[in-house]
């Protein structure tokens, strides 16, 4: 997108004035927008008050989800699991100020999800194929019994049927 | 139970989003109920949980469910939500809150670290079948970035009628934001503390374990409930009748009253777990105190009486139960 003001330089900032209630969107350059110098007047002011927001100029970038800082601002949500990745820097300052100054996580981690059995189907092909490269035949062997084994199991009450 | 007098119950919920979703509020019907869904196989295999989508509860039933803080009220009014509750309700997992996936245990007294292993033991269930968001830095990432971390909010419920009475409880409850400790009133956020039952939760979840996060609260509270005793004991020896006199008149209208609203019920509740504390009343516990408080609420008792109540009903029905339950 270009700057809404010169027409020229791509938009990297999005301008947001609130003025008598009235909202006013603006996509601008970082050049334009220092002219323009605006500011918040009352709205989001105050939710950037709460997340220790200073300055008055919000990176126009929107995230795969569609959530640009500017969204965040208004709800105080965030749109998906991967702003946390598109807007980093800027939810750093808000996190550190938010935790007391901490940003690195101390605590447990999430346990190791069970495989599901195509995977490891997968896996254990891999592994055959990298079996039968090396010439390791016994070992081959093994593997092709625990791939049959486990497709069978798959599709074992069709098997009963037949 | 440790300090179940001071302490009624106690929570510690789990915020948790799955990798491959929006949040909740970006999220389409469809995309929340599939959700709803996984979890519910996720955990629930073998029927261990009651599964109740919210567009399928009737309004009273949803507002006991808050009342006995099983649910928040975000989660009652949403069309995507979905609560799972096991069979003591001891586990309630709410489904398309503000997050994903917010697991909670609430037990009886103060046993934060019972409910942080009751709570993280349905967590690591789920984890294994879903895969949550997680960064390797910022831990278990939540919809809201001042949770992000552990996603752990612990809680607990603290009556604190002496402290009140002596005018210290503000003074001593203001302090306790230094210490990364929030309080709110019984209904939750930005309510009074009818009763003088005050929340206490953990303000910070990144940088700290939850181990820390719990003991950190479980401290905290234990002093404060030191204080609590301290400052009735003091309060009984410089004033014996009048600490009576305040018990007994709140008793005896318990006993006697045919009309109780709710805040007035809060207050004689609050005087008779005093009372009890300090052994003026015999013959009713913290524990019968603690469920009367509860079903002493507004929707409690439209449940109880199996229709809708006006307010002059309601205190009507409020006031029968106290007699029923007080005046033996
Ligand atoms: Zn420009
Ligand atoms: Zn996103």
């Amino acid at each position: 997108m270009l700057c809404e003001s010169c027409k020229k330089n791509p938009a990297t900032v999005h301008s947001v004035v609130i003025k008598n209630g009235q909202k006013r969107e603006q996509y601008l350059c970082a050049e334009c927008a220092r002219q323009v110098g605006f500011k918040f007047d009352s709205f989001p002011a105050l939710l950037g008050m709460l997340f220790g927001k200073e300055n008055d100029i919000i990176s126009a970038h929107k995230c795969s989800c569609g959530t640009d800082m500017v969204q965040f601002y208004e709800s105080g949500l965030l749109g998906c699991p991967n702003c946390y990745n598109e807007h980093r820097e800027e939810l750093l300052g808000i996190i550190k100020r938010a935790q007391g100054g901490r940003t690195e996580h101390t605590g447990r981690i999430p346990s190791k999800r069970e495989p599901k059995e195509p995977d490891i189907i997968a896996r254990l092909k891999a592994e055959l194929a990298q079996a039968v490269n090396n010439e390791e035949y016994e070992r081959a062997a093994e593997l092709r019994d625990q791939i049959k084994s486990l497709s069978e199991r798959k599709t074992g009450p069709d098997a009963l049927n037949q | 139970m440790p300090l179940t007098n001071e302490t009624i119950s106690c929570r510690v919920r789990l915020a948790r989003n799955v990798k491959d979703l929006p949040f909740v509020h970006n999220m389409s019907l469809e995309q929340a109920d599939l959700l709803i869904n996984r979890v519910n196989e996720a955990i629930n295999s073998n029927g261990e949980y009651k599964l109740l989508r919210m567009v399928d509860v009737g309004d009273n039933d949803r507002l006991l469910l808050v009342e006995r803080h099983l649910c928040s009220i975000d989660l009652a009014k949403s069309a995507k939500g979905a609560l799972l509750l096991n069979e003591d309700e001891s586990i309630s997992i709410m489904v398309n809150e503000e997050d994903h996936i917010r697991i909670q245990c609430i037990l009886p007294g103060l046993d934060l670290e019972r409910a942080d292993e009751l709570s993280s033991g349905v967590d690591s269930i789920i984890s294994k079948k879903l895969e949550y968001a997680f960064d390797a830095q910022l831990g278990f990432l939540t919809a809201c970035p001042t949770n992000v971390g552990t996603g752990m909010r612990a809680s607990a419920m603290v009556h604190l009628p002496a402290l009140s009475l002596a005018k210290q409880s503000e003074q001593i409850l203001a302090a306790l934001s230094k210490f990364g400790i929030a309080v709110r009133g019984f209904y939750g956020e930005g309510s009074a503390a009818p009763g003088h039952i005050y929340q206490l939760s953990n303000q910070m979840t990144l940088g700290l374990s939850e181990n820390e996060i719990i003991a950190n609260l479980t401290d905290t509270i234990s002093r404060l409930c030191e204080q609590e005793e301290q400052v009735r004991n003091k309060i009984n020896e410089k004033g014996p009748v009048e600490l009576a006199d305040l018990v007994s008149r709140s008793f005896g209208l318990c006993r006697y009253a045919r009309r109780m609203a709710l805040p007035e019920f809060m207050e004689h509740m609050s005087n008779l777990k005093l009372g009890v504390s300090c052994g003026i009343i015999e013959g009713i516990s913290h524990e019968e105190l603690n469920a009367l408080i509860t079903a002493g609420q507004s929707a409690s008792l439209r449940a109880r009486e199996g229709k809708l109540l006006s307010e002059a009903q309601e205190n009507i029905a409020r006031a029968n139960l106290v007699r029923e339950k007080v005046a033996r």
